[in-house]
Order: C-alpha cells, then structure tokens, then sequence
C-alpha cells in the first residue's frame, strides 16, 4: 500500500465523478502572444470595502502614480486598491459595477495622463539572495499590500491563504483553466513560466509543503513544456515539486474537484482544504506574488482573454484593473450589437454584463463576446424526462433532478435535504440537459431563498433576545424603583412626627369620606336621607303633612317606576300638593282620600308600588292641617300648579332654589314665589342635574310662608332628582338645616329628592323611604 | 451600451428530448425489420395502426389541454410509445385492440397522468397489461413464424385479418393443410409442455424451437441487443437498466437450471426469447418511469429480471415482462429515495 505522497510521486490519478466535455474553442485565443491596449481615457476603480472596513485616501483632484495606494483598511483581510495608471481623480462617485447583478458600487476614477508614471515604490527586481533575507512577515505584508487576490476568479485575499493556521503538507498550483474559450492561464505560463516558478517558489516558501504539484491540463501541451523547463531551471526542489498533466474534463479546474483528482480525498462539506492541509493557488497568482515581491509591483493588471466571434482580435491582454470594458470592446473590435452577450468568464460559469460601463475586475479573466448563434440558442423548457444525465455529469454527486424539482416547487427544505449547498454552479446539468431546462438558475433562485430565510431566522432570534433582554432589564428597574420608593417611605415615616402623622391622617380620611361620598351607591343615599327626615318629622306636629306628600310622591314614583308617562306623574303631584297645602283638618281628609284613591290608582299598575302606596294611604289619615295662614294654600295650589306643569316638560333639574326662596317675605313672598318657581321650572327644564342643591333651598326659610317655599322646593327638588344621580342627594346637607317646624319642609324636600333618585335607580329604595 | 442578459451555463449540448426519442426510435428498427421478417406485414399494419391512432390521440388531448400541439408531438414520445404497441400485440390481432391500446397508452396512462415526464408507469406496457388482461385470446395467439408456416400471408390478407376478422381465413388455411397461421410462442409452448409433464429438453425438440430459442425469436432478440447497444455506445441510455436485467435474469435462470434442468430453461434460452432484449433496451430503459440514481438503476433492471423469471417460470402468464416493468415502475420512486448517492464532501448518507 503506497503512502498518498508516494501516489503523488507517481504521478496516480483519481476519477473525479461526473464532468463533461463541452467544446473548447481555446483556439481562438491561443494562438497570439500576450498583448496591451493603448491607454484609456479613464480608469474606474471599484471600492466595495470604503466604508465598511477602509478608507479612502485620496480625494479628487489628487495626483496619482501608476500602482498608488487608493485605499487603507485595518481589517486583516483588507486589500488596498492601486490606481492601475497615472492620473488625476476626476471623482470618487457611485459607478456600475462589474457583476451579475449590475448592481452599482462606489469607484475611484481616474482619468489617465496618458504617461503612465510609476508610483515611487515599485523598484528594479531585486536579487533571489535579497529576495531570500525578506522575513515570511515582510513576504506577507507585501503581498498584502500589492493587493493580491486569487486570479483563478473567485478572488480571495491571498496574504490569508498563505498564512493558514494549520500546516499544510501539499499545494496544488491550478493550471487546468477548464473552462472552454479561457486561454489566459495558458498563455501567461508559455510566457511567463519563470516568474511564474520564482512566485510558487515563495508560496513554497511560506508554507513549507511536503509536495506541490503544479496541475496543468493535458490540452495544453506547450505551457506544460514551459512550466518544465522552468521548473528544471527553477531552485526548488526537485524531489518535493512535480507537474502533473491531467485529461481534460470540466470542471477540473474547481478547487474540490482538482484535489479530488490529484489526491483522492473529498474537502468534507462547508470545509475548506486547508482542513486536509491542502492549499490551491492559481499559476496567475504566483506571477503576481512574484512580481509584488520582486519590483514592489502592487496587482494593477491582468492577463485578460477577449475573445468569441463577436470580436476580430480574439487574443490575451495585459489589461489595467478598472479599465472600462467599453475601452476593451472599442479596442479589439468589438462586432455586436444590444441583442447580443457580453460575458465575464467563461460560458460555463461566467455571467453576462448588464452594460459595458464596467470596469474589469482582479477576478476577470474573460470577456467572452459570442455572435448570437456560437454558443446555445435560447429554448424553451420542456418537461423533465428524467433521464438522469444531470446526475451523471454532476461532479458533486448531486441529484440534480430532484433538486430541480423541489426548488421548482419551491421545497426549499427538502432542496436542502438533497444537499443543495453543495452545488458548486458549474453548470454541467444544464449543459447535458435535453428538456433545456435552467437548473443552475433554479438552484440559485433556491439558494438565495434559503439564504434569505436563514438571515431572517437569524434576526428574528436576535430580535427574540433583545426583546427578552429588554422585559428582564424592565422588570429589573421596576424593582429597583419599588425598593427605592420603599426605603425613601420608610425614612419619610421615621422622621415625621406624630402630630404630622395624624394631620395627614385626618386629610386622608377626609378625602377618603368625599371619595366614599361621591361613590356611595344611590340605594343607600336616599334610605339615609329618608330616614333623616322622617326622624326630625316625627317630633313636628305638621309631620302629617310631609307625610301626605311623602305618600303622594310615592304613588307618582310607582307610576313612574312603571315606566308610566309623565301626564299620570303630573296629574299625581297636583294632587299631592293639594293634600298638604290645605292644612285643615277636613280639607286634609279630603285630599287624604284623594291621595289614596290615586294611590290606589298607581297602585294598580306597578307590582313595585304596591307597597309604596299602601303606606302612603295609612299616612293620610293622620294628616292634621297643620297650616295656619290660609292663603298659604292658595300659594301652595298655584305652586303647585305650576311645578305640575314645569315637571311635564322638565327633563332635568337646575332647580336653583336659591334664587327662588331668596325673595320670600312676607305674604307678597308668595306671588314672588310663584314668579321664581315658573321661573326655576323652565331654567330646570334646560339644565342639567348637578346643581339641585338642596341646602340653598332650606337656607332661606323662615315663617310661615317656608311652606310655599317649602312646596315650590319640594316640587323642584323632585323634578331634579328625577335626574338626578343618586350622588348628589347629600343627606348630610339635607338634615344640616333642620331646625323647628321647618325640618319638615326640608324633610319632605329631600323625600322627594330621594323619591325621584330611588325612581331610577332600584324599587327597594321605595321600600326603604317608607 | 447595454446587452443581453442570461443566466450560466451559456453553453449547451444541444442534444434535445426529441433528437433523443428519434435516435432511440432509430435503434429499434433492426428489431422491427427482423420481426416482420418472421411474422409477416401484420407487425407493419399494427405500428401504422398504432402510430396514427396514439398520434391522434397525443394532438387531442394537448387541444383539450391547452398545450402547443405540434412542437409537443414533435418530442416523438408519442410515437415511440406507439412503436412499442404496435411490436407489442400480436401481428394479426384485430385492429381496435390496437386500436384501444394507443388510445389507452396515451390518454390514459400519459396525459391523465401530467403528460410527459409525469406519467408514473410506462404507457406501452400499461397499454399491453391492460389488453392481456381484457383479451387474452387475442393477445396470447401470436403467428407462426414464416419460417414454420411456410407460406407467409401476403399484405391484402394480413389486412383482411386484421380489420375484417380471421376466421373465413383460418378455415381456409386449415384445408390448405397448415398447422395453422395462429399459434402459441414459443414460451408458451414451453409452459403448456412443462404443465403436461415434459421435460424441457424435450418440449424443445419441437419445431418451433428448431434453432434452439423458438425460431424467429432468437434473431428478433439479436436485433434488439444490436440496437440497444449502439444506443449506450451513442449515449442515449446508460448500461445500468439493461446490465442490471439481464444480469439478474441470467443468474436467476442459470440458479433455475442448475437445481433442476428438467423443469427449466436454461439461461441463454430466457435471455434469447420473448420480449427480452426489446424490454431490457427499449422499454425498461423509458427514463421517465425508471429509477434515476446509478445504483437505483441497477437495482430497479436487476427487479424486473427478477420478476420475469419468476413469473415466466411460476406464473400464469407465459412472458412477463409488461408485468415485471409496471411493478417496477411502482417501486422507481421508492429506489430513488433509498439510492442517493453519497453528495462530494459527505462521509456516509445521512
């Protein structure tokens, strides 16, 4: 059993799975030596990282040298950008860039001075002896500072790929340029092998390989000639150092595939090769490396292939990074027009250009210019057949077929499931495809969608934290503040003194009994103000008489209660003023059994009432006449009549008694009365509930004409608890003014109040006030 | 100046569904040519037959389906649908079994289906099961190879058989002295002989197996191989299938032959008779309902190898391939989801 070095030494192949053999068409390019275009006007040079990991050190209108440092970054894969000629910076500005998407991206341009001066730092080459005193650091650091990015197309910083963190036993140079139409590797190794050799030379150098093997593919026989004379010319070692030609077949060429072919061994899914201690560097990149470290030469330009039947000078070129693809085009000749495909890279993998505003790119290796029938007529996709070649020619072991169905359908999950990261887009399947269908096209499609998802999982977990965090953080303030609160009580509390104590005590408590006041439910308030009254009543002889009205209001308010109208109301309280009013003792039996027989009436109709006029009709037999001015009657039934009519209409209360008791004198008081009731009547008619304050109204009394006052009062205050809410029947005000003979006045204005307030709110207040 | 836009690979083969069904179609002919060397015109007139019905048939459905008529037909799926019908039935079967075999194929087993790429079992050989099942008579009296009946019917009579009916035909033959023009293949011969007691030696000793294979049989069979293998040679199918059922028919029938060569026929007969190569190129191979994977192929060949000597040797019917490729069918998709292949950069199928 050989050891996997011995293989190598070997020269032992693998069989890599899948691949194709497209047509080459190397031809074309291939058969000319390298050459430069005359200068551009302009050079574009793109700035991806300004802004995110380096700035931009110059600024427009500045001078630059040939190969100047443009940008500088502290980011450790940092690459600074060179201007690829001397010239001005015109502007630093938002241009099209270099990509399958189009997409624009800030870029440093230049416009050319035409001489083409070098910047100060690029020197003479040194000597293989100075070369060899440089530090691996020093090596490094110039690499990095010539910008050197992988030119095989992928273009990843190669100062890190040289420096890896484990060791690397084998490095592969990738000559295989697989790729049909591309030829720029090709012709940079016939011509350049030398430098090419000194450049592997410091890769071997800096990773100190067991073997390296410079892989050329076996249709390019002169480069593979080349690359062995030079390497025989070369100082590396001879045992360790080998070129292998291997058959042709795409896509070789991919990192995975090569290693898979030299080796044997798979770089394990999500890897890179490093982890099997495996490095692959492009031939072009060791030109470059050789040249940054030999002139300080910064990577300012490439050997490009333009070619296809679009163009008449199909052939390789030294090109400037950032010269505009327009310049290239305008240059070899470009025949096409709109309707045809400019590509960047090669048919297989490449993508075509949105427009030619462009500039190359260190990864450009190509610009393909095919006539509009060189490479696949458009067609239209049919149905799978599934005849399986896609998975034959897959070099990844894929499945396209299910793949395609499942990002067809877009079952991203089970596309994922078929290992759809491990599709490398080379675009065999759909090369062999016979139904035409774009399967890399779907597979990108369902790529970015995975992608996407996953950026979206991703957020959503950190908003997920952060939303977390943010209740913990809450919560924890909240208590932080309660505790502090506490201790900022408790200290509060021990220096204040006793007498302080209770002073605020007492204010709470006050407030406390406002609060409970306003609040206290309507049901208790008028029971209260009832049995007040009644208490004070009991000691006055004309009690009778706040009782016949009592009972009179009763009826009304069982009427009312039953939802009567408030014709049968009026008609009820015209009676029940009479009652009163008529203090003599036949006339008070008379409106007795007036009040009864009404009460009788209401009686009829409300089941609630029931028990309200029951008591009220026992009441009028104990009426005794109590008035003694006669005309006081008369005032009384005209007040009546009036708060009759008034509670008609009256939808709601205001009843202002002050004003209507303030000017009660005398016998004249009673015209005057009757004046302010029509008059307190129709402002109540309009006003709202609140304002029926009973302790104005029992204020003013005094004499005998109170009663009139009494009545007016009575008769108003019903009218605006019929409103009112329970609230304002403030007992505390009611039974505050009773005094004497005119307790009962005010006793039987607050029954009235609590009659009305009772009316709204439950029947069991009516039990109550009884 | 801006240009146009597509998506990588901008290259393609250029190698179409329809060139494909067209080369394929192309292989068969050998095999056709040979069979209608044994049987007579009757092969000729049931693949016009077919071809035109399933044609027909093909147009309507994508009418009604709202599909582009013509640029589907031109797949040439259809056809080659109808070209393994009309080899399929016997020569001088009445027409409308070919007839409702195309129209059952493609209506039914296709289109119902989704149409091409869709449909779950092959439509020819749904199309066969279906007439072996409802017409066993007809479908089961194949004709005596010319070589046997000595005067092969001409073309006016194979029509006349075909659209007009056989009897007048078969009574007349009968007085001329023929055996017959109708007559079991040889499988079948072999099967009623075992059933009776003989041996297989002996039963093939009869003239029908004089060279060996059942005469005609064996060469049709060689055609058919020559065919398929210049289409692996030119890449229009891959090996898997056809090595997997020939390979396991091969074992199962020399395993047969071994434990007792008195009851079975040995392994070059199973492989040179019937429907062997015809199925293991040509109809096994049909993309659409077979396995996908390398690994699934040569599993979902080496079941309907399988199958057919089991039910050639075991069941009722004499050849078994049409039965053998529908269960095989079923069991594609299953094949498929155990078979992947292990991925580039993944240790073990997981």
């Amino acid at each position: 059993m050989l050891t996997l070095f011995e293989q190598i030494d070997k020269g032992t192949l693998w069989r890599s799975t899948g691949g194709i053999h497209p047509p080459e068409r190397k031809t074309l390019s291939n058969r000319t030596p390298i050459k430069s275009l005359p200068l551009a006007d302009e050079y574009v040079v793109p700035l991806p990282q300004v802004g995110e990991s380096a700035i931009l050190i110059v600024k427009q209108g500045d001078y630059v040298a040939k190969g100047a440092i443009l940008t500088k970054g502290t980011h450790f894969g940092h690459l600074p950008a060179h201007a690829p000629t001397s010239g001005h910076v015109s502007c630093i500005e938002i241009r099209p860039g270099n990509h399958a998407s189009g997409l624009p991206v800030l870029s440093c341009v230049i416009s050319a001075d035409g001489l083409d001066t070098y910047d100060a730092n690029i020197h003479p080459a040194l000597s293989t002896n100075e070369v060899d005193q440089l530090t691996d650091k020093q090596l490094l650091t110039k690499i990095q500072q010539a910008g050197i990015a992988g030119l095989g197309g992928a273009a990843f910083p190669t100062h890190i790929k040289l420096s890896p963190a484990s060791d690397i036993e084998l490095v592969i140079i990738n000559g295989i340029e697989c790729e049909p139409y591309i030829t720029a590797d090709d012709m940079i190794m016939r011509e350049k092998s030398d430098e090419i050799l000194n450049g592997i030379a410091i890769i071997h150098r800096l990773l100190a390989p067991k073997r390296l093997i410079i892989a050329i593919e076996d249709n390019k026989p002169e480069a593979i000639e080349e690359m062995q004379h030079a390497l025989n010319r070369s100082s590396l070692p001879k045992d360790g150092v080998r070129i292998t030609s291997i058959p042709t077949l795409y896509p070789s060429g991919g990192e995975k595939q090569l290693i898979q072919i030299l080796t044997g061994q798979e770089v394990p899914s999500g890897a890179i090769p490093a982890q099997l201690g495996i490095v692959v560097q492009n031939v072009a990149t060791a030109y470059a490396i050789n040249e940054a470290i030999q002139r300080n030469y910064p990577l300012i330009e490439r050997v490009v292939t333009v070619t296809g039947d679009n163009t008449q000078l199909a052939g390789n070129y030294w090109i400037p990074i950032g010269t505009p693809i327009s310049h290239v085009l305008t240059q070899t000749q470009f025949i096409g027009g709109e309707h045809d495909k400019v590509i960047i890279g090669g048919p297989m993998m490449g993508y075509a250009l949105h427009n030619d505003n462009a500039p190359t790119l260190k990864g450009s290796n190509c610009i393909l210019l095919p006539a509009s029938d060189e490479l696949a007529p458009e067609q239209k996709e049919l149905p799978c057949v599934r005849c399986g070649e896609c998975a034959h020619v897959c070099p990844a072991q894929l499945l396209p077929q299910q793949l395609f169905w499942h990002a067809k359908a877009q079952e991203y999950d089970k596309a994922t499931s078929f290992n759809l990261a491990d599709c490398i887009e080379c675009g065999c399947c759909t090369y062999v495809c016979p139904s035409e269908i774009p399967l890399v096209e779907y597979y990108r499609i369902a790529k970015s969608a995975i992608k996407a998802e996953a950026e979206e999982k991703k957020q959503a977990e950190l908003a997920k934290q952060r939303f977390d965090l943010r209740t913990q953080r809450l919560e924890d303030e909240k208590r932080a503040r309660e505790e502090k609160q506490k201790a900022s009580a408790a200290r509060r509390k021990s220096n204040m003194s006793s007498s302080d104590k209770d002073a605020v005590a007492l204010a709470m408590a006050r407030i406390k009994a406002k609060k409970a006041a306003a609040n206290a439910e309507a049901d208790s308030a008028s029971t209260l103000s009832t049995r007040s009254v009644a208490d004070t009543g009991a000691e006055n002889k004309r009690k009778d008489i706040s009782a016949a009205v009592a009972r009179a209001k009763a009826k009304k308010a069982a009427q009312k209660a039953a939802a009567t109208q408030d014709d049968t109301a009026s008609n009820i309280t015209s009676s029940m003023p009479e009652t009163s009013a008529p203090a003599d003792e036949r006339q008070a039996k008379i409106a007795a059994a007036v009040a009864r027989a009404k009460a009788k009436k209401a009686g009829l109709k409300p089941d609630a009432a029931d028990s309200s006029t029951a008591n009220g009709s026992e009441n009028t037999g104990s009426v005794n006449a109590p008035v003694d001015d006669k005309k006081a009657r008369i005032a009384a039934t005209v007040a009546k009549a009036k708060a009759k009519k008034a509670a008609a209409q009256l939808s709601a209360d205001e009843a202002d008694t002050s004003t209507v008791s303030a000017p009660v004198d005398d016998k004249k008081a009673r015209i005057a009365a009757t004046i302010a009731k029509a008059k307190a009547k129709k402002a109540a008619a309009q006003l709202s509930a609140d304002e029926a304050n009973t302790s104005s109204v029992s204020a003013p009394v005094d004499d005998k004409k109170t009663r009139i006052a009494a009545t007016i009062a009575k008769a108003k205050a019903k009218k605006a608890a019929a409103q009112l809410s329970a609230d304002e029947a403030d007992t505390s005000t009611v039974s505050a003014p009773v005094d004497d003979k005119k307790a009962r006045i005010a006793a039987a204005v607050a029954k009235a109040k609590a009659k009305k307030a009772a009316l709204k709110i439950s029947t069991n207040t009516e039990h109550d006030k009884d | 100046m801006a240009f146009k836009i597509a998506s990588s690979p901008h290259l393609s083969r250029r190698f179409q569904t329809s060139t494909l069904m067209q080369r394929v179609l192309l292989c068969a002919l050998p095999g056709v040519a040979v069979q209608c060397y044994f049987f007579g015109w009757g092969t000729i007139i049931q693949l016009l037959l077919a071809i035109s019905v399933a044609l027909f048939c093909e147009a309507s459905v994508l009418t009604l389906r709202k599909r582009p008529v013509l640029a589907t037909l031109k797949d040439n799926s259809a056809l080659l649908t109808a070209l393994f019908i009309g080899i399929a039935v016997p020569p001088l079967a009445p027409w409308w079994l070919t007839f409702l075999g195309a129209m059952f194929a493609i209506i039914i087993v296709k289109h119902l289906y989704g149409g091409l790429g869709h449909n779950i079992f092959n439509p020819a050989m749904a199309a066969y099961v279906m007439l072996l099942i409802s017409f066993p008579v007809q479908m089961t009296s194949w004709v005596a190879p010319s070589v046997i009946a000595g005067q092969p019917l001409d073309i006016l009579a194979s029509l006349q058989m075909i659209f007009i009916g056989g009897s007048q035909l078969e009574i007349s033959a009968y007085k001329m002295g023929f055996d017959g023009i109708a007559m079991a293949t040889p499988l079948d011969t072999l099967k009623t002989d075992l059933a009776m007691g003989l041996t297989s030696t002996e039963s093939l000793t009869k003239s029908i197996f004089s060279d060996g294979y059942g005469v005609g049989w064996f060469w049709v069979n060689m055609a058919y191989l020559a065919g398929g293998l210049a289409m692996i040679k030119m890449k229009l199918i891959r090996w898997h299938i056809s090595t997997g059922l020939l390979g396991a028919l091969y074992i199962c029938a020399s395993i047969g032959f071994i434990l007792n060569p008195d009851t079975h026929a040995g392994p070059l007969f199973h492989l040179f008779s019937g429907a062997t190569m015809l199925a293991a190129f040509f109809i096994a191979t049909d993309p659409v309902t077979a396995a996908t994977s390398v690994r699934g192929r040569l599993l979902f060949g080496a079941l309907i190898g399988v199958l057919v000597y089991v039910i050639r040797t075991y069941g009722g019917y004499p050849d078994a391939y049409a039965f053998a490729i529908l269960l095989a069918n079923l069991c594609a998709p299953f094949i498929d989801h155990y078979m992947k292949p292990r991925t580039y950069g993944h240790r073990s199928r997981s």
